[in-house]
């Protein structure tokens, strides 16, 4: 009778034990998805989300108050964990999610510095109104046609790194290029006029490799894409002052339909 | 003698009823109010991770004191104020900086 009782005391124990335990590892399975989504800045991605994901997550652990930790009854531990795997995958949903369609997920235009909330045409818009002039028809090979969407970018001296400013206007580029399959591009490289041909030849050359690197780092088939190095050549303003040699020292996009 | 003591007890009694009572409506109040200001200045746009931190922990705790689960209705509208106070600093550091 007696060992009866024990093993039922055991049993019992060992259930509960479980069960304790088992809770405790799926907090900790939502507090490891927490943390790998605020590496993916989820704080800026879903900031409700990821906010009502901890509050749930915080009260089911128990909050303290006067050194007391209250924790909520059997049913809302139940309530609040459900919750917590709700709003987890909401969150999860707009980190990689691209809610401005510009083929770019949120947590990468975040690393970037671009806004991932701004409407793509917006975007376009923009890109069109800081556009300084028309871009004028340089590549006279048959086929190529000048990219309609905004297709310039523009470097600081001697340098050819692609501005955090004109990521936007790239992506609005991987966009267009990912939504017409067929087309093939063209990056001509150009500078202004100081310095040697040659340095400049090499110079016009890595900058149209670093927007190659680019497009093929965001999906886009190295196949589909030319490149080449101008240097000083189809200047679009005179050398005379920084803005104009500024204007000069660019990338310009030109595709060719292959269907 | 006995009736008097009684009668004393249960004053007592719902003294201290009424006074956690009013305790925790009066954080709830705090914490609603606290949550409007944080609205208010713009914390929703600005600073969205803090402020809805403070929308849930004010939820939370409306819901547990609505179960009488008094303790825990309390310790949440405390959190609740303590992330609307963050949200409206924050706002405000921002606008600083900005400035700056």
């Amino acid at each position: 009778m007696i060992n009866k009782k024990l093993l039922i005391l055991g049993l019992s124990t060992i259930l509960i034990g479980s069960q304790a335990f088992s809770s405790t590892g799926k907090y900790t399975e939502f507090e490891n998805k927490i943390k790998e989504l605020h590496k993916l800045h989820a704080k800026e991605c879903a900031p409700m989300e990821i906010a009502f994901a901890e509050g749930y997550l915080d009260t089911l652990k128990g909050l303290s108050i006067e050194g007391f930790s209250a924790k909520p009854q059997k049913i809302d531990k139940l309530v609040f964990a459900n919750k917590v795997k709700i709003y987890l995958s909401m969150a999860e949903e707009k980190v990689y999610g691209d809610q401005d369609k510009d083929g770019v997920p949120c947590y990468k235009e975040i690393e970037q510095g671009t806004d991932p909330f701004e409407d793509v045409h917006k975007k376009e818009k923009i890109a069109q109104k800081l556009a300084p002039k028309p871009v004028p028809k340089v590549e006279k090979k048959k086929g190529y046609q000048p990219l309609k969407v905004n297709a310039r970018i523009h470097f600081d001296f001697d340098k050819a790194e692609i501005k955090k400013d004109y990521l936007p206007y790239l992506n609005v580029i991987i966009h267009h290029l990912k939504e017409n399959k067929n087309l093939k591009v063209k990056i001509i490289g150009f500078t202004d006029n100081v310095g040697s041909k040659e340095y400049n030849n090499k110079l016009a050359y890595k900058r149209a490799k670093a927007i190659e690197l680019y497009l093929v780092k965001n999906g886009i088939s190295k196949d589909r894409i030319e490149i080449l190095g101008k240097g000083k050549a189809n200047y679009l303003f005179d050398n005379k002052n920084e803005l104009n040699r500024f204007t000069n020292r660019r990338v310009e996009f030109f595709v060719m339909d292959t269907k | 003698m006995k009736k008097f003591i009684v009668a004393s007890l249960l004053v007592l009694a719902s003294n201290l009823f009424a006074g956690e009572k009013l305790i925790t409506t009066e954080l709830l109040d705090e914490a609603q109010s606290s949550l409007k200001e944080a609205y208010e200045t713009g914390c929703e746009t600005l600073v969205p991770y803090e402020y809805y931190k403070a929308v849930v922990y004010y939820d939370i705790a409306k819901l547990e004191s609505s179960k009488l689960n008094v303790t825990l209705g309390k310790a949440a509208a405390l959190e609740s104020i303590k992330w609307s106070l963050k949200a409206i600093s924050k706002r405000y550091a921002l606008e600083e900086k900005n400035d700056k």
